[in-house]
This record gives structure tokens, sequence and C-alpha cells, in this order.
């Protein structure tokens, strides 16, 4: 995929879970520029223009980073730490999407800068609306600031 | 106490000397013995100022031998304490030579010397008053300055001996009474020191285990909680998805066992919610303090709306406003039974529910009443035990954690919960909460 036009970087193990986003995501046909990485790892990677994604533009950033926290390799709390840290990619969006409802990961998440905290309904209608209502909002509604 | 006087005569010439010999031997008994006696009670406050805050064992036996010799003037103190096999665990001393303490550690319990052994053995203090002979070929005896009166007692408390205290004296020291008396004290508190060390330790360990599990309980929970619900979602979106992309190519019976899927999945989404909730409040730390009960109904109520419609709730509390609990919990106590009062009224015509609180047998109790479908009192038993249902899901949704939360929850509380019930009467479920002090 073409780097300049990834608007969405998801970062997401699990294939099932993949796919249904990304089913959503094009049904309501609010992008299909996604990119997907499947560990925190490579997702550092991309962002920060290491290891095989060495050379990519990294004053290109996607519209908004979908974030799961449990990751191979690098789980996504340090992922999003990572993120927030560098002066460069904090602006970016992050929106955590998982399956954890649990308070400390919700806390942790908030005290390192996420931009949103959605726990993945089980129920996949509820499911769908979710990823709606998300693309809507990070990708139609809200105004990013200006790349370099 | 001699007293002289010169006899002179009329010139001043000394002619005589009269002697006055006064016996004042028993005042100056008294006054050694009250000397003595405020040694002996200094030494044991200092002992016992010294258990009090030195929580350390290896710092505290070298202490009470510092104590020993320092505030009571003996020659050498030292301090051996075993393992409950018997064992040596820790030693200590004071005013030995050089190379005594490694010399103990390397000591087997059989080479232990007699009066090691027989101190072991008995109850009272051991004397040895003549060390020079009875003492002659023991590993331990070079150590010792001079061969002063020795003595040697056991470190009792409550039946276990927890080691041994040995001391020596000045050559001139008298071992009387009150140095049996001094010793016995010693040797108990110092047993009670380690009883308490030991019984601190335990705590301490067992905290530790306790910590351990909790936090094994707390990943495991983390794992279902991620990981059971993953592929339930990818089961409910495929299912989902063959039905709205595919519904012309599927027969009617395709789509109904999709349907089936769907549903179910969605039911085990719930009852994992349930589950975690249920491990979750029995985890809590409980934050306890004064709360208005009739508060924490009114907020339970006012989430569970949807669940209401148009059943007519009241509310009974009278003065007893009350209550001595953790906030959060008794919320959700008076949602689970509120919402299974709601639940089980849906088909009645008048739905009431009353919620309040009354005083039986002198005891504070709160209570939620309904007029549903109540239950047949055989199986009261079953009511609060997880996933156990009365009724069958066909007629009356859920998973049958909520009972089984609440149970624990009040549990917790050190209250009870219990229920009385007539079949298409009505139920009402009862719960105390602990006492304050408590």
């Amino acid at each position: 995929m073409n780097d300049e036009k990834v608007e969405i970087l998801l970062v997401e193990d699990n294939p099932s879970d993949e796919e249904l986003t990304l089913l959503t995501l094009k049904k309501y046909k609010l992008t299909n520029k996604i990119f997907v990485v499947r560990n925190g790892a490579e997702a550092l990677d991309y962002i920060f223009g290491n290891g095989k994604y060495s050379g990519r533009d990294t004053n290109q950033h996607p519209k908004l980073i979908l974030l799961d926290l449990k990751l191979p390799k690098v789980d996504g709390l340090e992922v999003l730490r990572r993120i927030k840290a560098d002066p460069n990619t904090k602006q970016i969006p992050v929106v955590v999407l998982t399956s954890s409802d649990q308070e400390s990961d919700m806390v942790e998440s908030y005290k390192l800068g996420v931009n949103s905290y959605i726990i993945k309904p089980v129920d996949f209608k509820q499911f769908t609306e979710s990823i709606r209502e998300i693309g809507m909002y990070w990708l139609l509604l809200n105004v990013p600031p200006v790349q370099k | 106490m001699i007293q002289s006087k010169e006899l002179r005569d009329s010139s001043g010439t000394i002619v005589g000397v009269i002697e006055t010999l006064e016996d004042v031997s028993e005042q100056r008994q008294a006054q050694e013995k009250m000397f003595r006696l405020n040694l002996v009670l200094g030494t044991i406050r200092n002992v016992n100022q010294l258990i009090f805050r030195e929580k350390n064992r290896d710092v505290l036996i070298w202490e009470v031998c510092n104590i020993l010799i320092e505030r009571r003037g003996y020659t050498t103190a030292w301090i051996m304490l075993f393992d409950a096999s018997g064992e040596f665990l820790s030693c200590a001393e004071s005013g030995l030579r050089k190379g005594f303490t490694p010399l103990l550690k390397e000591l087997k319990r059989s080479d232990f010397p007699a009066c090691v052994q027989q101190a072991l053995e008995q109850q009272s203090l051991l004397e040895i008053t003549d060390p020079s002979s009875t003492c002659s070929g023991c590993p331990i005896a070079d150590f010792y300055p001079h061969k002063g009166h020795m003595a040697t007692i056991r470190l009792e408390y409550a039946g276990v001996v927890y080691g041994i205290l040995a001391i020596s004296v000045p050559l001139d020291f008298t071992v009387g009474e009150d140095e049996h008396a001094l010793l016995e004290e010693i040797a108990g508190d110092i047993a009670f020191a380690m009883y308490n060390i030991q019984l601190e330790q335990r705590v301490i360990k067992r905290t530790a285990q306790l910590e351990t599990a909790n936090r094994e309980l707390e990943s495991f929970s983390y794992s279902v909680s991620h990981d059971l619900r993953t592929p339930l979602r990818a089961m409910s979106g495929y299912s989902r998805i063959l039905v709205e992309e595919y519904e012309q190519q599927l027969p009617k019976e395709a789509q109904r066992y999709l349907g089936l899927v769907q549903e179910n999945s969605h039911k085990m989404g719930r009852l994992i919610d349930d589950l975690l909730l249920f491990s979750c409040t029995g985890r809590q730390v409980l934050r306890i303090q004064d709360v208005n009960c009739v508060e924490i109904a009114e907020r339970a109520l006012a989430e569970l709306q949807a669940e209401r419609e148009d059943c007519e709730v009241e509310f009974n509390f009278g003065n007893s406003h009350d209550c001595y609990a953790d906030p959060v919990l008794i919320k959700q106590v008076f949602i689970n039974l509120l919402s299974n009062a709601f639940k089980f009224t849906k088909a009645k015509k008048n739905a009431r529910v009353e919620v309040g609180s009354k005083i039986i047998k002198a005891e504070m109790v709160h209570f939620v009443k309904d007029n549903g479908v109540g239950f047949d009192m055989q199986y009261v038993d079953k009511l609060f035990s997880v996933f156990q249902r009365l009724h069958s899901t066909t007629e009356f949704e859920g998973t049958g954690v909520g009972l089984a939360i609440a149970h624990g929850i009040i549990q917790r509380h050190g209250g009870r919960i219990w229920a009385e019930a007539e079949l298409d009467k009505g139920a009402i479920f009862y719960f105390t909460l602990g006492a304050k002090d408590e």
C-alpha cells in the first residue's frame, strides 16, 4: 500500500477482529486506506520508520491509529507510551480498541494520553456500530493538525 | 560497724580506747538487696523495651546479651536459637573470646555441651557452680575469660523451646534467688519475642502467598475477559454477516440456525461479564463506611429504569437510613435484588416492589419484596449458588450469577442473606450487614 495514503493504522493481532473491522469500515465507505500491523513491535517500526519500514516518510501520519492492547512482542500500552512520548508522533490520534474492560488498562491508557478508549462489544451489531462511529468521528468530523 | 573513742585522764593523756561495735550487716544487706533488685528490674525493663521495638531476630538476641553484661554486670552472655527441627538457627554473644559464634554455628545438636543438653531438658535454671571441674573438656569452655559461676536456661514459650540462654558471672558475684528470677523472666521474654517474630513472619509469608494468588486470579480474569470475548465476537460477527450478505441464498432453517448462533454468543458474552463481576466483587478491597442505604437504593433504582417498566416501587426505610457498608458493593446488591424483582414481576398486572428495612429481633434487616412469580421454598438452598436457576431461560432471562454475587458481597460484610417466597405470590429477599465493630 502506498504509504502516503494511509488513513488508519490498525494494530490488531487477531485475524477475525481485523477482518471484521475492515469489513465494517469498508461497508460504511469510511475508508479503505487502512494499513494493518499485527504486533506492537511492527507498529513501532511502522510509526518510527525502523526495521522493514526504514525509509518510510515518518512525517506522513495516519489520521488515526486503532490500537489493541494485548499484542504479541510489544504490548499496546507500550506502543501508546512511545507514540505519546515522541514530539513528532504525539499528535497522532490514538484510539485504544480492546476487549479489556480492566480499569487499570483504562486508567493507564488515559494517563499515557490516549484520545479514546473503546471496549470492543462482543455483539457484532454493537461492534460494527462502534467502528462506524469511530470512523465517522476521527476520519470525517475531526480536523487533524496540518502535516509538515 | 566499729567506732573508736580515746579515753584520756585529766591531763589529757590517752589512757585507753573505747571501742563500740555495732552490728549493721542487716541494714547493709538490705541496701545491697535494694541495689541488686534495682539492677535486676532495670535489666528486665531494658530487655522488654528492646523486645517491643526490635523486630529483627538476630539484632534482638545480640542486644539482649549486651544488656545482660552492661546493665546487670555479667561476664558473658550468649543465646543460641534452634529451628523447628531442633537444628542451629542463629546465635549471638557478648563477652566471650573471639571465634565463639563461628564454633557454635558448626556444632551439631549431638555435640552441644552437656550443660546445654541438660538445660534443654529442664524447665528451671541450670547452675554450674564449679566450672573449673564441670566444664573441663567442654569445647566451648576455652572461650570464657575466667571460670566464674555459670547458668543456662532454655527459652520456652507456650510449650515451644526456641533456644538457650547461657551466662557467666564475675568471680565475686553471688547467683541468688534474684538472679534465678531475672534469668527465668528474661528467658521467657526472649521466647515470647521469638514466638511473635515467627508469627509475624508467618503473617508476612501468608500475605505474600495471598497476594500472589490474587495476582494470578487477576491475570486469569484478564485473560478470560480478553481471550474469551474475541472468538465470541468472531462467531457473532460472521454469523451475522452470513445472514445479512447471503440472505437470498440461505434457506429459512439455515437463517434460524444462524440466529441461534448469534443468540447464544450473545448469552455467552453476558455470562462472561457476570462471571467477571462475580470474581471481581470477591476480590475487591472492602471500603466500608457509614452510608445512607436509602440513597444507595435510589441510585440502584435509577440504573434500572429500563428494566423497571411500569412496576410500582415503594421505599419503606422508616428511620433506619444508616448502615455501615461498602457503598459500591451494597449498591450492586440492591441492583441485583431489584433487577430480579422487576424480572419476576414482569408478567404481573399490578407489579409492585417494596424496598426497605426493619428491625427483626433487635437486628436491622434490609429487604426487597415483590409480588412476582415467586418460587418453591423447597429449592431455596440453591438460590444463592452460582449458575443455579429456579426458572428456565425461556421463561426468564438470566445467567444465575446475580444472587451469588449478592450473597458473596453480604458474606464479605459479615452479614446474612436469605429469602422467603410463595409460588405465584411473590418473593422477599432479606439481608443484614455486619455490625460496625466487626
